[in-house]
């Protein structure tokens, strides 16, 4: 079972929108920033989700791009959604790619689907692997793995 | 989508045919360099048809680990003049596209005589760090969450099949037996030891629901063919087999993750069609098995049976190697091993050493036709590049 906090490596900012995890463990593979994907990792600092919205054809983007995958536009808005969804589907990993994340087996992996609609691939937390489910409502915390990056995870909505 | 209609797409003229096949023996922890297993798969292709280097115009290749050598390196190294060259990047689809880019060359007169290679060195350990970087979709917003690689996202693919269609795990694993009952008849293959269904579904759990005889072992290996014009071929005294028809598609439903139905339903009326052929005058199917839920896609997505209709139809038909529609006559990779990039080509391999009646204790009777389907190039979560070709005998 993965453990939502550890007191002596984790605490909440009280203010976010949604939980902000401060981890500690270091050597997690962290993310290359760019100027389109900022702000989302930059959001999580913060404990908020936020998305690109095509400013043309109006269609949430995720992952992050330079151009709207559907319209090619290169105008968008960074759009603060609920950080709410649903299981759609979900792995339990024993055995992590990446040696930084031997101390999480398993890791819940999951696709969880936005209320707001699109898919983000992520990790459940603050739950035994026999609880999971396809469908189960899950809404979002966040993983601060570097100093500019948090991660979205998600946790069963209570 | 694009404003053409692909399935608007010329037919193959007839004209290009292969010839030849090479399968270098494959080693459960590489002997050899990447670049070592695609000279030697060349020259085992070459040789199987009485033709040499200088006999080369066109040359095709398909690998992960060979960087920084490359098809124009690898040419160098070979003592091929080209004429035409191409660069597979479309991952365990990238040989069966690379036949039809060949095909086309052909055709148009650009090579008279084509070797395509697929092959890797690929250790455990070349396969983890591959994948940790993989591509940068995979790099930025997958890695840093500890997603258990290509396992992770094929158990999510597999538990939503599940979910929507009641697939079963006994489903699942009449392919992986009867394949390694396969591989029992495939002096190649890795894994050759006798399986059970309950073996099979009461190994050790690696990425829950996916079980270790769900994944493919990494390995050194590499597959070569050749493709010629008919002209060229009639001098070569050997069996030629036409390809009849293809098609590909890549980034196939860019708004999915999780692609339960993929480009083979798109692509796979205009091939059948272009064939000449129904699904009933198939006499084999080699499907890209990275995993034995990819079987069942492919299965659907190629119309074999309805969406969502894999498991079952697995279950009720007779996949064997005397059965109505064989399966990974050599055993696949589940059972081989996988070569890395080469693992795209070894159905390729299998399809044509069958057809030219070469296959030994695994032989399919009276086999005339194949088809082969190619699937590859994981990105964000889905697998981008789906392949598929039809080929015939004389
Ligand atoms: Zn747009």
């Amino acid at each position: 079972m993965v453990s939502l906090i550890k007191k002596e490596d984790t605490s909440i900012t009280e203010e976010a929108t949604h939980p902000v995890l401060e981890h500690a463990g270091s050597g997690i593979p962290t993310p290359t920033l760019f100027e389109w994907n900022r702000p989302f990792f930059e959001g999580g600092l913060q404990g908020k989700l936020r998305l690109q919205r095509c400013a043309r054809c109006k269609q949430l983007i995720y992952y992050p791009r330079m151009l709207c995958p559907r319209c090619f536009s290169p105008d968008y808005e960074w759009e603060q959604l609920s950080g709410r969804g649903t299981v759609y589907s979900f792995a339990i990993v024993w055995r992590p790619n990446h040696p930084a994340f031997t101390d999480q087996i398993p890791v819940l992996l999951a696709v969880v689907e936005l209320s707001e609609g699109p898919q983000m691939v992520s990790t459940l937390l603050g739950c035994a692997p026999e609880q999971v489910s396809i469908g189960m409502e899950v809404s979002v915390v966040f993983d601060t793995i570097a100093p500019d990056v948090a991660l979205p995870k998600f946790v069963p909505q209570t | 989508m694009s404003p053409r209609d692909p399935a608007a797409k010329r037919p193959f003229e007839g004209n290009a045919v292969i010839v030849g096949y090479g399968q270098t023996t494959y080693h459960k922890r590489p002997e050899w360099s990447t670049l070592q297993y695609c000279i030697e798969a060349v020259r085992l292709a070459l040789d199987s048809c009485g033709l040499s280097n200088d006999d080369v115009d066109g040359l095709g290749v398909c690998s992960f680990m060979l960087p920084p050598d490359n098809t124009a390196t690898l040419a160098e190294h070979l003592g091929m003049t080209l004429t035409w060259g191409y660069l597979g990047t479309f991952g365990g689809a990238a040989q069966v596209i690379g036949l039809q880019r060949a095909v086309r060359a052909i055709e148009a007169g650009d090579a008279e005589t084509v070797v395509l290679v697929a092959a890797d060195a690929y250790s455990v350990s070349a396969h983890v760090s591959l994948m940790d970087d993989f591509n940068s979709g995979m790099r930025e917003y997958l890695i840093p969450y500890g997603m258990g690689g290509a396992n992770g996202l094929f158990a999510m693919l597999e538990q939503r099949h599940r979910y929507e269609y009641g697939t079963t795990r006994e489903q699942l694993g009449k392919l992986a037996v009867t394949q390694r009952r396969n591989a029992g008849l495939n002096p190649n293959a890795l894994l050759r030891e006798p399986m059970t269904i309950e073996d099979y579904l009461n190994a050790r759990v690696i990425c829950d629901p996916i079980r270790l005889y769900d994944c493919v072992l990494p390995c050194g290996g590499g597959e070569a063919i050749v493709v010629t014009n008919v002209e060229r071929a009639r001098t070569l005294n050997r069996p030629a087999i036409r390809v009849l028809a293809g098609g590909e598609r890549t980034n196939y439903g860019p708004d999915k993750l999780v692609l339960l139905d993929a480009g083979w339903r798109e692509f796979a009326p205009t091939m059948f069609e272009q064939a000449g052929l129904s699904r009933s005058d198939i006499d084999m199917v080699e499907l890209y098995d990275d995993y034995p839920i990819m079987e069942l896609i492919q299965l659907e997505g190629l119309g074999f049976c309805d969406r969502g209709q894999g498991g079952a139809f697995v279950e009720e038909t007779d996949i064997s190697l005397t059965g109505t529609l064989p399966i990974n006559t050599g055993g696949g990779q589940l059972s081989c091993g996988q070569s890395g990039a080469g693992g795209g080509a070894i159905g390729l391999t299998e399809a044509v050493m069958q057809l030219q009646g070469e296959a030994g204790e695994r032989q399919v009777p009276n086999a005339r036709t194949a088809l082969v389907s190619g699937f590859g190039m994981v990105g964000y979560v889905k697998g981008l590049c789906q392949s598929a070709v039809i080929l015939a005998t004389e």
